[in-house]
């Protein structure tokens, strides 16, 4: 198999006495997307976060191209920071808006020493046409350009110094769904063009069904199930997975009016103070005592290699089916 | 029977950048105990037009039209009638609970005072409706919950508090703007299963005003599109989205992902974007985004019509219906 762009083993990750990211491993291979989905409180954004190191982490360890960042000093971290960068959900509160796009395209390069003035110049020209913005927007502020524009620029500067592994957090949540979809079709034919690892966190389900070839998905600071994506999406195999995937309306009035729901009762826990044993038993319809004791492992299950964290599940990829 | 009437409604702003036409002559109606979806994307005009029937607008807001509730022109009432009409039959429920509630009172209190304002129920009546009320909701343990505050409640149970307090009157309209969108999934599927319940349970319609298609085929009767202020398209939900006739409409449908309808293509984008406008043009506003558009969509404004499917749309040149597919 060859190195993973981005492998993360066991992270932690504590706010306090907040266990935001539990130990949790995964890696994304050269070229893949991963989509990494969960709700509120999930952990999933704290996870991409200690990924490109904008926090710190409290143990495990986190490797971009092999070279474990995770306890690297800011001053280490900045020379290998070209190798991986970040997208957020709200461009306009990412974008420094005293700054024209291209000074903020061209950012990384500078701050990376990478290329002449004109070089740069070409590079900011060429960029902002990959990502489907006129030249002229190079000489205009943020403040002047629609959502859909801003979160263009952001997908320029961050691919600008060529990262291995570009970390998309929500990157269409703040958007309207026509612009949604222009911007997920952007990152997709950026990712196949320019090759990059791409760690795609966010709470839709639909949009990492268009665009991951994995799914990890989270639930209060652990993964419950990895599977490739048309796994997951025709057979999840864990309890939670089978509720977010059932709770999700889809946009077919017959399609979704008879379908089976699966409706969980309470709230995710407080992530102080997360359930004993398996942390998804306090909403599971099938819980069992070794539920409420045990901590079930994520293993491999089934045929295809899916990894689930459940004890009702075989290692034949069998279990319950709720609904 | 036709409950709210929408007749013509129009809203202006002044603004410091100068005027802007909010709602453009937009047209519905909703009958008793529907659900109608009120659809459209960001600046659409669907949460000022939700605000508007109750003149619930901001002081720089003008409006025209005549909104009719059950027989009564509400557009024509004065502040303090339509301060009856609003929480007593009409009421409303809004995306984020936590700004909504008030910080400093137990949930209990808040669903008293609407029980005391509208209903002159005091002491032990008002709080056992207002444990009632949460259990109506699906609020777990209502009566303890009512001496909670609302910062010790989940988002969810939060929304649950805010439906309580609405339909505490047994409204005969809901009018509901975003009311899932800052909750997860799994939540959101409750709220609207205690949307659904309440319609049949107390009898009320529900405006519900949402960007969300998915919640659209979830859980409303009808849909009206909005696009730049106009009403462009009013059907059916199973219609509106097997027989979509704006093409508006339809690039909305093509936007959102669904592997039912894309396999493996990309996503179908609707380019430019939505006009902010001062005035309402002689002319489809949807003109400069569409493949369709000719010389007549330039210079003259479409009405809502009926077309080809059945429905009324507004567009001079609707989308033909699609052939049934033939089984393989």
């Amino acid at each position: 198999m060859t190195r993973p762009v981005l492998e993360v083993v066991d992270l932690v990750k504590h706010f306090g006495a907040v266990r935001a990211v539990d130990g949790v491993s995964l890696a994304v291979a050269p070229g893949e997307v991963l989509g990494l989905v969960g709700e509120s409180g999930s952990g999933k954004t704290t996870l991409g976060r200690c990924a490109t190191r904008l926090v710190a982490v409290t143990s495990g360890h986190v490797r971009i191209n092999g070279t474990d960042i995770a306890k690297l000093s800011r001053r280490q971290l900045r020379p290998l920071r070209r190798h991986f960068n970040m997208v957020f959900q709200d461009p306009s509160s990412s974008l420094n808006p005293r700054m024209t796009v291209a000074d903020i395209v061209s950012e990384p390069l500078r701050l990376h020493r990478i290329g002449t003035g004109a070089s740069r110049r070409s590079r900011v020209n060429h960029l902002l046409d990959q990502v489907g913005l006129p030249a002229g927007v190079g000489r205009r502020y943020p403040h002047e350009l629609s959502g859909g524009q801003r979160q263009r620029v952001s997908l320029a500067r961050a691919l600008s110094a060529g990262p291995a592994l570009l970390v998309a957090d929500e990157p269409t949540s703040a958007l309207d769904v026509s612009v949604q979809a222009s911007v997920l079709n952007l990152i997709g034919r950026l990712q196949s063009d320019l090759g990059f690892a791409c760690l795609f966190v966010t709470h839709d389900l639909a949009s990492v069904e268009f665009l991951a070839q994995r799914v990890a998905v989270m639930y209060l600071g652990v993964l419950v199930e990895v599977a490739a994506r048309r796994e997951l999406f025709a057979t999840p195999r864990h309890p939670y997975t089978q509720a977010l995937l059932s709770a999700a309306p889809i946009p077919d009035p017959p399609a979704q009016r008879t379908r089976r729901r699966i409706v969980l009762t309470g709230d995710i826990p407080s992530p102080v103070d997360p359930p004993a044993g398996c942390r998804f038993h306090t909403r599971c319809p099938v819980a069992v005592d070794e539920c409420r004791v045990v901590v079930p492992p994520l293993r491999p299950v089934g045929p295809a290699g899916a990894l689930v964290a459940c004890h009702l599940v075989a290692d034949d990829g069998t279990g319950p089916r709720l609904g | 029977m036709t409950l709210l009437r929408v007749d013509e409604l129009t809203v202006r702003f002044r603004t410091e950048d100068g005027p802007v036409l909010a709602v453009d002559a937009a047209s519905f109606d909703v009958a008793a105990e529907e659900v109608l979806a009120l659809v459209g994307e960001s600046g659409c005009g669907k949460s000022v037009t939700a605000l508007a029937l109750t003149r619930l607008l901001p002081r720089n807001a003008t409006v025209a039209g005549t909104v009719t509730f059950d027989g009564t022109t509400l557009s024509a009432l004065p502040e303090s009638a339509l301060r009856e009409v609003r929480g007593r039959d009409v009421a409303y429920v809004f995306q984020e609970p936590m700004t909504s509630l008030n910080p400093v009172l137990t949930v209990g209190r808040q669903i008293g005072e609407v029980l005391r304002q509208h209903q002159k129920l005091h002491g032990a009546a008002a709080r056992r409706r207002a444990i009632e009320l949460l259990d109506l909701v699906g609020i777990p343990l209502p009566a303890r919950r009512i001496g909670e505050y609302p910062h010790q409640l989940s988002g969810g149970m939060r929304q649950r508090v805010m439906i309580a307090m609405a339909v505490a009157c047994r409204p005969r309209l809901l009018v509901a703007d975003e009311p899932t969108t800052a909750l997860d999934v799994t939540i959101q599927a409750g709220i609207l299963d205690v949307l659904r319940d309440l319609r049949t349970e107390i009898g009320m319609a529900v405006l519900l005003i949402t960007h969300d298609l998915g919640v659209v085929a979830d859980i409303a009767d009808r849909v009206v599109v909005m696009y730049a202020g106009r009403t462009i398209e009013t059907a059916g939900a199973p219609a509106l989205f097997a027989r979509p006739s704006h093409p508006y409409t339809r690039g909305l449908l093509d936007a959102v992902p669904n592997p039912a309808r894309h396999a493996d293509g990309g996503l179908r984008e609707i380019p430019g974007r939505v006009p902010v406008l001062a005035d309402s043009p002689d002319a489809c506003t949807f003109a400069d985004r569409c493949g369709r558009a000719d010389e007549t969509c330039r210079r003259h404004r479409p009405d809502l019509s009926p077309g080809p499917a059945g429905h009324p749309v507004r567009c001079w040149h609707p989308l033909p219906v699609p052939e049934p597919a033939v089984p393989a």
